[in-house]
């Protein structure tokens, strides 16, 4: 069955997330930075930063490395984790929908997610392209796909 | 004749039911005698009497408009409804989706010959049914008819089986809770207390007390008295289990089973076999101990109230509980494990409970070097903390000489523990909602994993199996990609 990989651009989009929330605490170390000797502003600086550059160099890029999706006879499956490496497999006959959903910085890089959702639990698929999120919500769509591979 | 023209009301009854629905008008009554009695006095708040008249009438007609804008009709092909007040809802369940249909009746109703009917599908929360209303008996009879003609639900009794009533004394005892006995017992003191005076209540305490003294040997007589109140409570739990599961039977017809029982509430339900999430063989480490055993079913609309019925079998030797699940159950095998945890993920299974084995001892050892003079209440304290801590122990050390899975057909068994009970679970393939296999940094040494499985409900229900060999669960649960 074929392995696909999301669209590489979803790493620069969690980037500039990450960025994009590393502004407040930002401001408070550069608003507090007259305290720069106290212990509480040296280690509240150390906690973001290092947070930052532990998602920004090693958590993002694994987590897209370990990232991928296909099919087998019977299931979806999805492989995801960074600490915890995980395999979720959703059986095809128990899927209830699949519905895309896009941010406005994914859709700004022409991306979507996919979230597909059975009775009592749903799983959620990013970085899709577009055009693939449409096919894949199709495929599983009840009744639509019964076996083979749609990739 | 359209269903809605052929809809009729629901008991009477109901519109009580509803009255508490609008109980929360009342605060405008309450809000005006306190802010009139702070300033105008006995006279300013007569005058203003005709508001708490009008809140009272409106509380009432509300609760009688919404019983007159209830209606249903039921036919074979399903339940028709209808209710609403300002924002009206009209539906209709076909009956191959209703999943379970009880009818409950209370004691309290049964001199009034009302029922409580329940309609349950998978849809929507799991914690209330879809649809519930009241009717009288007669009525119940007829609407359960309807739904055992249905043709996924008829068919003739294959096997019937009533368990003993020692069966049912172990599950009540085994399954009563002290908590809940607690809240009953207090409930009923305080609304004793409210009817027959202050006298009641002071009798009740110094009874306690009494008995507080008199079983306070070599123990401080506060820790008698708050083992007492446990005792109480579990005592009053297990009478009140034991009510609700007295005359237990469960039939199996060819497509579904028929479970009633209990005496407070006479429970009655109707299961699609088909809808039957999973079967649950639950021990605690007492009962593994005596090798007993009970079976839970997990299905839609089932056990999902507090005093609902969830035990189909109640505590019987392995030999029998399994005899009796292949009657009820056929489909349901129990296969022998296939995959199970090596050795070496022993510590994988105790560490749980192993800091606070550790550390509540050391704690009490602490604490009464540091505080001298409350020694023997840290010491009491200390030990009835690390019980549940060695029992945890106790219960993980089981679970890893016994946990794996194993897969007969489409039918896989799962055997794992969560919190103090110790679970065999058999369901069919296209009841998992979700396989998550899942392996730590520790684990992929030696490639193995976690698996937890998502099972098909109204809500969230996983099964998690500690430390297996990563290859082989994937193939057992299709989630390789190459199969």
């Amino acid at each position: 069955m074929t392995l696909k990989k999301p669209n590489h651009k979803i790493l620069s989009i969690w980037r500039i997330r990450l960025l994009g929330m590393s502004v407040i605490p930002s401001f408070f170390t550069a608003y507090f930075s007259a305290w720069a000797f106290h212990w509480v502003w040296k280690v509240w600086t150390v906690l973001w930063v290092g947070g930052f550059l532990y998602l920004y160099i090693f958590y993002y890029p694994i987590k897209y490395k370990k990232l991928s999706y296909t099919f087998n006879s019977r299931c979806f499956i999805l492989n995801c984790g960074v600490i915890y490496t995980r395999v979720k497999a959703l059986p095809l006959q128990n899927i209830q929908y699949a519905a895309v959903i896009s941010t406005p910085l994914e859709r700004l890089f022409g991306l979507r997610s996919l979230a597909v959702m059975c009775a009592g639990a749903s799983v959620y698929v990013p970085g899709l392209d577009a055009q693939d999120a449409l096919q894949l919500q199709d495929i599983l769509t009840p009744g639509k796909f019964s076996g083979g591979d749609p990739l | 004749m359209n269903n809605a023209s052929k809809a009729v009301h629901a008991h009477p009854f109901s519109i009580f039911t509803y009255l508490y629905r609008y109980i929360f008008l009342l605060i405008i009554p309450v809000a005006r005698g306190f802010f009139t009695g702070l300033t105008g006095g006995f006279a300013a708040w007569l005058s203003g009497a005709w508001l708490d008249v009008l809140i009272v009438v409106a509380i009432i007609s509300l609760a009688y408009l919404k019983w007159d804008n209830f209606k249903y009709y039921m036919d074979i092909h399903g339940i028709y409804y209808t209710y609403g007040i300002f924002f009206k809802r009209a539906g209709f369940i076909p009956s191959q989706k209703i999943s379970t249909f009880a009818v409950m009746k209370p004691f309290w109703l049964r001199p009034l010959r009302v029922s409580k009917v329940r309609v349950d599908t998978i849809a929507l929360r799991p914690q209330k049914a879809d649809l519930e209303f009241f009717v009288s008996f007669d009525q119940a009879d007829r609407l359960q008819d309807f739904f055992n003609t249905s043709p996924l639900t008829q068919g003739k009794v294959l096997c019937q089986y009533r368990p003993s009533i020692m069966g049912v004394v172990f599950l009540s005892l085994f399954t009563s809770n002290s908590f809940i006995g607690i809240v009953l017992m207090a409930t009923f003191i305080s609304q004793m207390g409210q009817i027959l005076g202050r006298q009641f209540n002071d009798f009740v305490f110094y009874t306690f007390e009494e008995l507080s003294r008199l079983l306070a040997i070599g123990i401080p007589p506060i820790a008698a008295g708050a083992a007492l109140i446990l005792v109480a409570g579990w005592l009053i739990a297990f009478c009140f289990n034991l009510l609700q599961t007295k005359n237990l039977c469960t039939r199996r017809t060819q497509h579904g089973l028929q479970i009633g029982g209990g005496v407070i509430t006479q429970k009655h339900y109707e299961l699609r076999i088909s809808d039957i999430s999973f079967v649950d063989i639950r021990q605690s480490l007492l009962t593994k101990l005596f090798r007993l055993y009970s079976v839970y079913l997990n299905a839609i609309g089932f056990g999902k109230e507090k005093d609902d019925i969830s035990a189909i079998i109640p505590f019987s030797t392995q030999k029998r509980t399994l005899n009796r699940l292949s009657l009820l159950l056929p489909e349901y095998r129990i296969s022998p494990r296939q995959l199970k945890p090596n050795f070496g993920a022993v510590f994988k299974f105790i560490i749980d409970p192993f800091w606070p084995c550790v550390l509540i001892p050391a704690g009490t050892l602490v604490a009464a070097w540091f505080l001298p003079n409350w020694t023997s209440i840290i010491r009491f304290t200390g030990f009835m903390l690390s019980v549940p801590a060695f029992w945890f122990l106790g219960v993980r050390l089981v679970d890893f000489a016994t946990s794996g899975i194993s897969k007969i057909d489409d039918y896989y068994t799962l055997r794992y523990s969560k919190l103090y009970y110790i679970h065999t679970v058999v369901f069919n393939w296209d009841k998992i909602a979700l396989i998550n296999i899942r392996q730590s940094i520790l684990q992929r040494g030696d490639d193995k994993c976690d698996i937890v499985i998502s099972t098909r409900a109204e809500g969230r229900r996983t099964h998690h199996i500690r430390n297996l060999d990563r290859q082989p669960s994937l193939e057992i649960f299709h989630a390789h990609e190459n199969h």
